[in-house]
């Protein structure tokens, strides 16, 4: 008889059932040859725990490798790009992380390999974008391809001239949605950076002897001197009064109302208690307690946004707070982040999200999954 | 696969399909052994095995958001069986995965255990069962007269007489199970003398 028949006919079997056109018989057949193999556990039970161990982590490290490349609104690092662009590393306690040259080219050829999994959706940056809501109840949505309003004596326009409304207002509101911000010139001259999520209301013409306005949200002013009429920005109880100066209010619900003066002088009062600010004080007030901080502020990271860029420094909730509202997303947190992880660099805000969490990914303790308009924080 | 997965299967399933990647490695630590195993004991190589489990498990992750499993294990288990079918369809006839196949049927002349004579049995009943009837005659007859009794008796180390006594008693339930199989092969092998 010809040698190994048998087992030529056990591949005959073996292809149909790949086929699947195995009869009955011969799948009742492998079955039971496999469970003559499988008894008392066959080979794999004679291989040692730490080498199964060994096995086990090489198959899951394949299989984190394959998963991130697979996921396809968030591409490999474009190394050269970001270079340039921002600079951001991440500590851990007081370990730092670098990146090799060697380790970035490498990446670099993965990313060549990776470069048809095309990114099916991206969540582009906010831009400008704000609602102007006057008082008579009209409104009009504000043009993306301009930066800012003036407020002018007779008529409310753009930066550059165009009229948005030739009618005579007593006051107008900003409505600045999530993904934009906008600058408003109130009509003394004052200047108003609104950012996401924020809206301000003012008059159109301010008149006697103080200057009032309404904010949500965060906003950056630079107040026009004026002595004899102080500025005042009223937000959720707190007020910010000044005389000229330049400042930032971050006054999100929920969160507490930050105050910062970069030039001049504020009073920051709130309730019972008032607080007078220098350069570079912050001072913030929660559930009605007023807190100035100490030490050296940021100056910097305050108003970066209005800057065109974020400025991180901090924990990753602190962080996540702003690019959710800049790039309008919902922040999910799989695991509770580490309070003390921080993270410390700058990137411009015109930069898809995805590109900014594949900087944060670099440092190995974040992992960042894009669904839709909401992004799941993984470790 | 006997040992219990310490999470609810039904919830780290619903959270795979969010894209939860720690659901996703509680049922990698929950299933890979019974997988690699499977594939390992048959392939007898740590590459193959390695890529068959992590392509099952891959496959799982991408098809996450539309897969409707009831059974998760027989799902596992019947890709892994299909991905480790397909290698050994590619493998030689001198992988030890089909050489064992082949000792495995002559092997009843070794048996000594009540055990393995059942399984052995029930296997080499469906083995037969399953040949065309050429290629039947051709086992049965191979299988009858094939085996010298010397060779099995050096393999062994036993003695010819015990071999012989064996082999006698094989020959003699393979004429009662088989007989209506025997009764032409016979004629054929009395031609051929």
């Amino acid at each position: 008889m010809k040698e190994q028949a048998n087992s030529q006919y056990l591949k005959e079997i073996i292809a149909r059932y790949l086929a699947g056109t195995a009869t009955a018989a011969e799948l009742e057949f492998l079955e039971q040859r496999d469970m003559l193999i499988d008894k008392d556990g066959g080979d794999f039970s004679k291989i040692n725990g730490p080498e199964k161990q060994d096995i086990k982590d090489q198959i899951k490290q394949r299989l984190d490798l394959e998963i991130r490349r697979s996921r396809p609104s968030i591409r490999f690092v474009r190394w050269a790009r970001y270079a340039a662009a921002a600079l951001l590393f991440a500590t851990v306690g007081t370990e730092i992380y670098y990146y090799s040259q060697s380790n970035s080219t490498q990446v670099n050829e993965e990313l060549k390999a990776e470069a048809n999994i095309a990114s099916s959706a991206t969540i582009s940056p906010g831009t400008n974008r704000a609602t102007i809501v006057l008082d008579d109840g009209s409104e009009y949505q504000l043009s993306e391809s301009q930066s800012g309003i003036v407020n002018a004596v007779n008529a409310i326009t753009y930066e550059d001239g165009n009229p948005i409304s030739t009618s005579a207002y007593t006051s107008a509101t900003i409505v600045v949605p999530a993904a934009g911000q906008y600058r408003v010139t109130l009509s003394d001259g004052t200047k108003v950076w609104l950012n996401s999520i924020s809206s301000l209301r003012y008059p159109v013409q301010f008149s006697g002897s103080e200057r009032r306005v309404a904010l949500s949200g965060e906003a950056y002013f630079e107040v026009h001197k004026d002595a004899s009429r102080p500025f005042i920005v009223e937000s959720d109880g707190q007020e910010v009064k000044v005389l000229g100066t330049k400042f930032n209010v971050s006054a999100y619900q929920t969160f507490p109302l930050i105050t910062t003066l970069l030039e001049g002088a504020v009073e920051v009062s709130a309730d019972a208690a008032v607080q007078k600010l220098t350069p570079g004080q912050q001072v913030r007030v929660s559930d009605g307690k007023m807190k100035l901080m100490k030490g050296k502020v940021d100056l910097e990271e305050v108003t970066a946004w209005k800057n065109g860029y974020f400025k991180f420094s901090g924990n990753l909730e602190s962080i996540m707070d702003k690019v959710a509202r800049w790039y309008d997303i919902e922040v999910i947190y799989k695991v509770k982040p580490d309070p003390n992880m921080t993270f410390e660099g700058k990137i411009s805000r015109d930069k898809n999200i995805e590109e900014i969490f594949e900087i944060m990914e670099l440092t190995k303790e974040i992992h960042f999954e894009v669904q839709g308009r909401s992004v799941i924080v993984m470790k | 696969m006997t040992t219990v997965c310490p999470y609810d299967e039904r919830d780290l399933l619903l959270q795979l399909q969010g894209g939860d990647e720690v659901a996703f490695g509680h049922l990698y630590d929950h299933y890979w052994a019974s997988l690699y195993s499977y594939a390992y004991n048959r392939l007898r190589s740590k590459e193959l095995s390695q890529d068959i489990v992590q392509e099952v498990f891959m496959d799982m992750w991408r098809r996450r958001e539309t897969l409707q499993i009831d059974n998760l294990s027989a799902y596992l288990h019947t890709a892994v069986r299909f991905l480790t079918y397909k290698e050994l369809k590619k493998l030689p006839l001198d992988h030890s995965y089909y050489l064992e196949f082949e000792e495995y049927l002559v092997s009843y002349i070794y048996a000594d255990t009540a055990v393995q004579e059942k399984e052995y049995q029930q296997l080499l009943a469906s083995w037969i069962e399953l040949l065309p009837e050429k290629r039947r005659k051709i086992f049965l007859l191979h299988y009858l007269d094939g085996l010298s009794t010397e060779t099995i008796a050096n393999d062994l180390g036993i003695s010819r007489k015990t071999v012989q006594n064996q082999l006698q008693r094989a020959k003699t339930e393979l004429h009662e199970r088989y007989a209506h199989y025997l009764t032409t092969l016979l004629i054929i092998t009395s031609l051929l003398k």
